[in-house]
């Protein structure tokens, strides 16, 4: 008795929470349009706004993003996740993550390219990996100079997507301790990259099939030189 | 790129203002001209019913009425969208079970917010690719001729991965459709080898249901329940087995999880008033059939049963005043439904008889009389049986039998409701009188049954077209009849040519025997033959050019 009655709370909670998320997104999308209207209004070259516009973008995108990844735990704590595992082309998926980010990218004047072939499918849940993506394509256009490449190809134990950039790369002390991350009791919540890879890891389970499983890893140097994180999806 | 755009109709459902002008503004952006916006899902409908768009965005929280989903359903219910159109279902968390519950019922794409030009832009391209390789399978099945998309769908299977996919759901549940059951669990089972996708399993159980394994079929939809907890509409499925296993109570308790879940399907909340009418527990039978009521307000999927079965359970409460309000309401509700409002009528008459026993009801009757002068062929059996029903009850016997004249008249030789009709009769001791309604309904359509099959067989092929035609006219609603003259009609367009007003005609008659029941085989093979028909000139010069 004692059990339902605390269930129905907890469900009452998420459906109270997915609504405020619903008004929150509305109010984020509309910022995001002023902001880029603002920003192609003013002159370019001009004392730095189109800068601060960027800055603003960054952040609305990280409050969005993390209000996406605080629901998604939430409802996989609770066994209620819906996984809508489809096929989808991962040269469009990627080609459609980067023009997510692209106000951003034309506002810092950073370029991109993608490399993955045209015929390459995989299996998904495409808002979760959406996720993933933004995570870490928002991080690496944090910390690259001006460029990022991003690939994926198939290999045998699942999909490699990579995300690299031309910055100074990942401290060492993060590279060290990566693996710590996906204890939740590590302290990890008040590192931001520390929540994304733990947000990752989870998605990549909820994906694993065949007994095949995923994983996410950070290094430093590639063909950019700067941070690398590569992605192992099943 | 920009012509693309330029070229198609738009139409966003969204009920906040600042989202419409943001969509607005990004589609004429990529040069779209055509674009109409509504603030709530019932002006999208309305939208939608009379216009044909090609791409449709629409927001999944609409407010107060109903949701995003429930547009798509009901759209696609009512056939305002054509497989041509885009569909895409805009919802702020990924998410939902809600949405996502829904495995045949599915918009073309989810994006979540917020959402950005480009990427709306980017999606949009690549949808609209997708559907214009798609374009000849559309057009067969807005011709309504699922024969031949199912052909159409086996010529197309080379391209990607995504779209061998959609064609293969696609082609496997147009089989089910046509009973062509061996082809349809072929393509599932090849779909299962790539992955253990739901919708596949969930086919194959369909497919053990309609050839009559139960058992089967029930392990197969209880492992996709376990798995899947939240895909709905397996509970539906699983709830039909059971209660034909005779396992009420389960079937039951089933619906009753899958409400807790997600409480506005309408057809659902019937369903579960009606098993717990069966299982005697009336409190809630009368809680699923409020929420039907109440759900269907603004539904098409609504009935005039609930209000009846609602009106029902209030009488026995002794809840007078609800009682009255529920029948006003219900009628008011379906105004221009004279199926339901005859049914309604019925109901009305007899609570009014229950409050008083004086209380004169002849309004009623004439209302009813009126209504089946006028709308005879469109009066669906179920509420002419259930309205005859009432009528006996209150000794009104002429009105009734009436009703079932007409009745039989549109079924005369369909076994199952001359066996019903016998039944209620028998309930209130009139054998005589049913033996006597039956034998004159049946002898009327024989005859010109008889009369027509002879004048085919002399070669008063046009004689007998216009002699059925009548009989059409005179019993719209008999299956038999319209077959015969169809079939009459396509033979003579074999020989003759293209006759339009015959074609039309063919058309008609068939189109609302599919609206009737859409897995009506004969139906779909004629109306497969009329398709045939017209487009064969044009093949013929493809040839020769």
């Amino acid at each position: 008795m004692q059990d339902s009655q605390q269930q129905k709370e907890v469900l009452g909670l998420t459906s109270a929470f997915a609504m405020v998320s619903h008004d929150i997104k509305n109010s984020l999308g509309i910022l995001l349009k002023y902001i880029g209207t603002i920003a192609e209004n003013c002159d370019l070259e001009a004392s730095g706004v189109s800068r601060e516009c960027a800055d603003m973008e960054y952040e609305v995108r990280r409050i969005n993003n993390n209000l996406v990844k605080m629901l998604t735990l939430f409802k996989v704590e609770e066994g209620n996740y819906l996984l809508n595992v489809d096929a989808h082309a991962i040269s469009e998926f990627l080609e459609e993550e980067m023009l997510e980010h692209g106000d951003l990218t034309k506002q810092k004047g950073i370029g991109y390219e993608i490399e993955c072939s045209e015929d390459l499918y995989w299996y998904f849940d495409r808002n979760l990996m959406t996720g993933v993506m933004s995570n870490a394509i928002s991080n690496a256009l944090r910390y690259t100079k001006d460029w990022l490449r991003v690939t994926a190809e198939a290999s045998e134990e699942g999909l490699v997507i990579s995300v690299e950039d031309n910055g100074g790369g990942f401290p060492q002390s993060m590279l060290d301790n990566q693996g710590e991350f996906f204890h939740p009791e590590s302290g990890f919540l008040n590192n931001n990259t520390g929540l994304g890879l733990y947000f990752t890891q989870v998605v990549l389970d909820l994906h694993k099939h065949d007994g095949k499983q995923g994983s996410v890893s950070l290094s430093n140097g590639g063909i950019l030189g700067g941070g690398c994180c590569r992605i192992l999806l099943p | 790129m920009d012509d693309l755009f330029g070229r198609l109709r738009y139409l966003i459902i969204d009920d906040f203002e600042q989202m419409r002008v943001s969509f607005k503004g990004m589609l004429t952006g990529f040069g779209a001209l055509d674009i109409e916006t509504c603030a709530c899902g019932e002006m999208g409908l309305k939208a939608l019913s009379v216009h044909n768009y090609d791409v449709v965005i629409c927001d999944y929280n609409l407010g107060d009425g109903k949701d995003g989903q429930q547009v798509l359903e009901e759209a696609r219910h009512l056939g305002y969208l054509r497989h041509a159109c885009s569909f895409f279902m805009i919802t702020a968390e990924s998410n939902m079970p809600m949405v996502l519950g829904a495995l045949e019922q599915q918009p073309d794409e989810y994006m979540v917010k917020p959402i950005n030009s480009d990427v709306l832009q980017h999606r949009l391209v690549s949808v609209l690719k997708r559907k214009h390789q798609l374009k000849a399978i559309d057009q067969a099945l807005a011709d309504g001729d699922k024969l031949g998309a199912i052909s159409l769908c086996g010529t197309q299977r080379d391209g990607d991965l995504k779209k061998r996919l959609y064609l293969a759901k696609l082609q496997s549940e147009l089989c089910i459709d046509l009973e062509r059951y061996d082809d349809a669990e072929s393509i599932y089972r090849q779909m299962l080898k790539i992955r253990d996708f739901p919708w596949a399993n969930f086919g194959l159980g369909k497919i053990d249901f309609f050839r009559g394994d139960l058992e089967r079929a029930s392990g197969r939809f209880r492992a996709l329940i376990d798995k899947n907890p939240h895909y709905l509409e397996v509970y539906d499925w699983l709830a039909r087995v059971l209660a034909e296993q005779g396992e009420e109570r389960d079937a039951q308790a089933l619906l009753q999880q899958a409400v807790k879940l997600s409480p506005k399907l309408v057809s659902r909340q019937r369903h579960l008033g009606e098993l717990a009418l069966e299982n005697g527990e009336m409190a809630l039978a009368e809680r699923a059939y409020y929420a039907a009521v109440r759900w269907g307000e603004n539904s098409c999927f609504a009935k005039a049963e609930e209000y009846r079965q609602l009106a029902r359970l209030y009488q026995d409460d002794g809840n007078t005043p609800k009682l009255l309000r529920l029948l006003t309401d219900g009628r008011k509700r379906f105004a221009d439904r004279p199926s339901d409002q005859i049914q309604l009528l019925s109901r009305q008459a007899l609570a009014r008889r229950h409050v008083d026993e004086n209380e004169p009801i002849d309004t009623y009757l004439q209302e009813i009389d009126h209504l089946v002068a006028i709308h005879k062929g469109a009066l669906a059996a179920e509420d002419l049986m259930a309205a005859a029903d009432d009528l006996f009850r209150l000794s009104c016997c002429g009105e009734a039998e009436m009703l079932l004249h007409v009745l039989l008249c549109n079924h005369h030789d369909e076994d199952e409701w001359i066996e019903r009709v016998r039944e209620l009769m028998q309930k209130y001791r009139r054998v005589r009188e049913a033996d006597a309604l039956i034998d004159e309904s049946r002898g009327e359509l024989k005859r010109i049954h008889t009369e027509c099959v002879a004048l085919l067989q002399q070669g008063g092929v046009e004689r007998a077209i216009s002699l059925l035609n009548q009989a059409v006219d005179h019993y719209p609603s008999n299956r038999t009849i319209i077959l015969m003259s169809v079939s009459a009609m396509i033979d003579y367009m074999r020989e003759h040519g293209v006759e339009p007003g015959y074609h039309f005609r063919c058309r008609y008659s068939l189109n609302r025997l599919l609206e009737r029941d859409r897995r009506d085989l004969k139906a779909d093979r004629f109306l497969h033959q009329l398709t045939q028909l017209s487009t064969r000139p044009e093949q013929e010069y493809s040839v020769a050019g």
